[in-house]
């Protein structure tokens, strides 16, 4: 039987597609079959990001609504055999489409058919939020170094405490920037988890690429050589329960010799 | 005066229903008919009997038609052969409109909006990745397609896309879903490519040069001979 996650954060914009499809992907690569949910209905960006935006043909709510059997709605990844599978928002309906129940009933059976079912939640606490907590054994919370994603990861930990799930949750620190860290611009990664007071499942770099790639339907991981992917790959192989040392955020300090070529340009 | 009356014409025979009265009255007639029919020396069991039924400016609703031919059916070798009316209900005749229109769009359909027409349309918008255009009947394209585009919906596969589909998501023509980007080099970026249903139930691609082998139907409606 799979374990069902959902990807969440309260805030918008902080990373929970790009995560659910990193994480999602990173998984897959390691044999481990994945099927990815997208719960922001009316908003979908999950296919996008994952380059299956043109292969969509039914959607959760169709499923939802027995239109279409489940097996019907998803979408398969061909790149990863036959190991990955996206279960596509609707587009078209309203936000209020789906009730806690008939997600639930969904993630439930599709459990026993993958290693791992990712719930990528929309921004917000409403009807949303609870849909995609509904079926979930344990919940991945996003933030950024920023104090408003910080504030709002708190206020979901706290909705979290009043209904546990199996397990508790666990924190992802994405964007990082190392120099506005190591200048004391924002938190850093031990303040920010010790506040929240939930375990931490990893870190991820800010990177030009992760845009780059996503623009181009290319989860980051698929490139090995990135340090937002290997960010990723350690927290996919976190979940998998390897211990992995947290990676080290190097700080890029111009050298000496540069910054006095530079006070002479 | 009777309101059912049986009458012999050129092509078989003809049940006319005064359509001025009321319609428990026209079931007991219609059955009485029936039952002096089968014993008159027009009809053999053997030959059978065809007749159309004339309900005048009266239309009556499915169920009716039913009750008559339930009527019919209780007897060996009568048979109805359609229901003539001078009238028909707002349905019947919204559907023939939406049938036999074309209608024309010149809008942007965006990520997320479906537009639903009847009948055939003539498109000079654009449709974003995301954006649907579903129709039952044929389409033209003369705009952009990103997006979905869907002809004969639900199930109709004899209806036809014409347009330039390369950049398209889908082409979806009854049930039989095309994804674009898996046959992107089989669609040129021509306007006058037809995208239809072949005979073994599979998207195929031509061009409107071909049409009359295509759908002689829709050839000759365009005026072809
Ligand atoms: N580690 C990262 N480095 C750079 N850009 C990122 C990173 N993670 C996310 N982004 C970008 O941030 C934006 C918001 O991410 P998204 O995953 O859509 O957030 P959410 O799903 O929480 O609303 C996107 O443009 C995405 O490419
Ligand atoms: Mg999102």
């Amino acid at each position: 039987m799979g374990e069902a996650i959902v990807i969440t954060s309260g805030k918008g914009g902080v990373g929970k597609t790009t995560t659910s499809a990193n994480i999602g992907t990173a998984l897959a690569l390691m044999g481990k079959k994945v099927c990815l949910m997208d719960l922001d209905i009316g908003l979908r960006n999950l296919d996008v990001v994952l380059g299956l935006d043109n292969r969509i043909m039914y959607d959760i709510v169709d499923a939802a609504k027995d239109e279409v059997s489940l097996t019907k709605a998803l979408v398969k990844d061909k790149r990863f055999g036959d190991n990955f599978y996206l279960l596509p928002a609707a587009q078209n309906t309203d936000k209020n489409a789906l009730t806690e129940a008939e997600v639930k009933k969904i993630v439930d059976e599709l459990k026993p058919q993958f290693d791992y079912v990712l719930i990528d939640c929309p921004a917000g606490i409403e009807q949303g939020f609870l849909n995609s907590v509904a079926g979930a054994d344990c919940a991945i919370i996003v933030t950024t170094p920023e104090i408003s994603a910080v504030r709002d990861a708190d206020r979901i930990v706290g909705l979290l405490e009043k209904h546990p799930m199996k397990e508790a949750p666990r924190l992802i620190i994405n964007r990082i920037r190392p120099n506005m860290m190591d200048n004391g611009d924002v938190m850093d990664v031990s303040e920010i988890t010790h506040h929240l007071g939930i375990k931490l499942l990893g870190i991820v770099i800010d990177d030009d690429q992760v845009i780059a790639t996503s623009n181009h339907g290319e989860p980051i991981v698929l490139n090995p050589d990135n340090p937002a992917s290997e960010g990723y790959r350690n927290i996919a192989r976190r979940i998998l329960g390897e211990t992995v040392p947290l990676m080290q955020i190097k700080v890029k300090k111009e050298s000496f010799w540069k910054k006095l070529k530079g006070a002479f340009k | 005066m009777k309101s059912v009356v049986l009458k012999g014409t050129q092509n078989g025979f003809e049940i006319t229903l005064d359509d001025s009265e009321n319609f428990e009255t026209i079931k007991t007639e219609f059955t009485e008919l029936l039952d002096q029919l089968v014993h008159s020396s027009d009809y053999s069991e053997k030959k059978g009997m065809k007749f159309d039924i004339i309900t005048g400016n009266r239309a009556l609703s499915a169920e009716q038609k039913q009750t008559l031919r339930d009527i019919v059916n209780k007897r060996d070798n009568l048979f109805i052969n359609e229901f003539k009316a001078d009238v028909m209900s707002n349905d019947e005749a919204y559907h023939l409109r939406d049938e036999n229109r074309v209608t024309i769009i010149d809008q942007t359909i965006h990520n997320g909006q479906d537009l639903k027409i009847k009948g055939d349309v003539l498109f000079l918008g654009k449709i974003h990745k995301g954006g649907k255009l579903i129709t039952n009947g044929n389409l033209f394209c003369m705009g952009n397609v990103d997006g979905i585009v869907q002809v004969g919906f639900p199930v109709d596969e004899s209806k036809l896309a014409v347009g330039n589909f390369h950049n398209a998501q889908q082409v979806r023509i009854g049930e039989q879903i095309e994804i674009i980007e898996d046959n992107r080099e089989k669609i040129s970026e021509d306007l006058r490519t037809v995208v239809y249903v072949n005979g073994l139930h599979t998207i195929s691609y031509s061009n409107l040069d071909n049409i009359k082998e295509i759908s002689p139907k829709f050839f000759s409606r365009i005026g072809g001979i």
